[in-house]
């Protein structure tokens, strides 16, 4: 696409005939809203974040062992 | 509405509050032949609109089977023969494509990206902690990837700064349209050549009754022991990782699939499973005679070409080695592009492979920065890289949990989804895999924690 190219009224009709209005760059701008966990969402989130904080520490554990 | 007005950034266009800008005009021409395709009739348009409407599934499944995943089915192969792994190296693709046909749903329903969502959804606590798997995951799997890249050139005699340079420069030449659509063409035609471990296979003369016997009753089973494990583990890291999640999504909204489109998605990514698991059951049929004759030390691209030689010739060897340069160069450009999305979704940078380089500055500097010191850090000499791709894997593995529980949370959230939210079936099955990969991780731990446990297991 030619950036210097002017655009016109046509264009612009063609560009929303063929994108949902959604789709465009400023449509996507606008923040989605935000949703707070819940009870066991939060339990399930956090139990899996500490696991994966546990398992990198037995990972870097058998690094170290692996390496000296 | 104003005709005279200038399409660019500075500033975008302005019509009754309308603003356009070049990514948009672009996105819009691509939509225009699909929109052409679908009103066409007959088998031909039909075709024509799946050619359209193919790309982020093929190229997830694929790019997916990089260098460390092929050099784990290839050890896969070697360890273990034809046996319980071919099966369930087929079962990790099934997982694959539960998995990623959510992401297709996320990304035509919402077009935004799997970081923006969590950014925005979840508040930046979640979302910073997903960027930090992300980018960590990510950063060691380029690393490996240029590992492949120049244990592969390594065979043919190509010393590593030349095959990095080279990797670098394809990497960079896939950019330069500045188009989605060509590129996602062009990696795709490059994706095609991980086939090759389909003919080496076939090099190698398997044997089809084992190989029938083995997918039926995932049999010969192997000894419990936490070598056994680790190449369980990192056969499934070698086929589903959070990469691949924030990838298809944002490549399926930078393409620009809505709704309307979630069924050709749905076969694109079937598609995908489908060519990447014949590529990986290749690899494992190809290396299985050597079966018993290679150690663990010898897991390095070019020593398996190597060994190879007496089986499969040396243009079998050869075309090993150039699908391990294959599958290293695809990886670095798609792990390299998800890491561009995921900063720019964050950032809320303009985030698009239909930028041109002056709008998309931040996004195409994340992209070859990455790309680049991964690079560099495998030129730099005595870093122990073979245990960095035996490792990669298993972190991948133990870091999807976490990525599929907002994975699953966003795709059943009906604010966002509405009608194409997750069916009760869908669900069941993503749980599965959630229970597994924990499963397996668990395993993973207690087998590094209390190693005696699978001694007592395996004798």
């Amino acid at each position: 696409m030619d950036e210097s190219k002017h655009i016109t009224e046509e264009e612009v009709g063609w560009v929303l005939q063929n994108l949902d209005r959604d789709q465009l760059v400023q449509e996507k701008s606008a923040p989605v809203p935000r949703r707070q966990l819940r009870g066991g969402e939060l339990l399930l989130v956090w139990a899996l974040r500490i696991y994966l904080i546990f398992m990198m520490a037995v990972v870097l554990w058998q690094a170290w062992t692996a390496v000296r | 509405m104003n005709a005279s007005t200038k399409i660019g950034p500075d500033p975008p266009i302005a019509v009754d509050e309308v603003v356009v800008t070049h990514e948009d005009m672009d996105r819009a021409y691509d939509r225009s032949r699909v929109s052409a395709a679908r009103r066409s009739p007959g088998l031909r348009a039909h075709v024509s609109l799946l050619w359209l409407l193919v790309g982020p599934g093929i190229l997830v499944m694929l790019g997916e089977n990089d260098g460390p995943s092929m050099l784990s089915y290839a050890a896969t192969g070697a360890k273990f023969g034809i046996g319980f792994f071919l099966p369930f190296v087929a079962l990790t693709f099934v997982m694959a494509l539960v998995v990623q046909e959510m992401t297709v749903r996320l990304g035509a329903a919402t077009h935004r990206g799997h970081a923006e969502l969590i950014f925005e959804r979840f508040g930046p606590f979640w979302g910073w902690f997903s960027m930090i798997d992300l980018s960590l995951g990510n950063f060691l799997t380029l690393v490996t990837e240029f590992i492949a890249i120049r244990a592969g050139f390594g065979y043919f005699g190509v010393p590593p700064w030349a095959a990095v340079l080279v990797a670098l420069v394809v990497l960079f030449s896939a950019l330069l349209s500045h188009r989605y659509w060509t590129w996602e063409r062009v990696t795709l035609a490059a994706a095609a050549c991980n086939l090759v471990f389909v003919p080496i296979a076939l090099m190698a003369h398997p044997q089809w009754g084992a190989i029938g016997h083995a997918m039926l009753t995932w049999t010969p089973m192997p000894h419990a022991s936490q070598e056994t494990l680790l190449i369980l583990l990192s056969d499934i890291g070698a086929t589903v990782t959070p990469w691949m999640l924030f990838f298809q999504q944002s490549a399926t909204v930078d393409k620009g699939l809505t709704t309307k489109d979630i069924r050709f998605g749905r076969i694109d990514t079937v598609l995908g499973a489908g060519l990447a698991a014949l590529a990986a059951l290749g690899a494992i049929i190809a290396t299985a005679p050597l079966f018993g004759h290679i150690g663990a030390a010898n897991f390095a691209a070019a020593q398996f070409a190597q060994a190879l030689e007496p089986i499969v010739g040396h243009i079998g060897s050869s075309l090993f080695a150039l699908g391990m340069i294959e599958a290293g160069i695809v990886a670095s450009i798609t792990i390299s592009t998800s890491s561009a999305y995921a900063f720019g979704e964050v950032a809320r940078q303009p985030h698009s492979l239909n930028l041109p380089v002056n709008q998309g500055k931040s996004f195409y500097f994340v992209l070859c920065f990455c790309a680049a010191a991964a690079a560099a850090i495998v030129l730099i000499p005595n870093l122990p890289l073979t245990f960095v791709v035996l490792v990669v894997n298993v972190v991948a593995v133990l870091a999807m949990p976490p990525a599929l529980v907002f994975l699953y949370l966003l795709v059943n959230d009906p604010q966002i989804m509405g009608d194409v939210r997750s069916p009760r079936w869908a669900n069941v099955l993503a749980a599965g895999v959630v229970v597994l990969l924990t499963a397996a991780g668990v395993l993973f731990g207690i087998s590094v924690v209390f190693p005696r446990a699978f001694a007592w297991l395996g004798s």
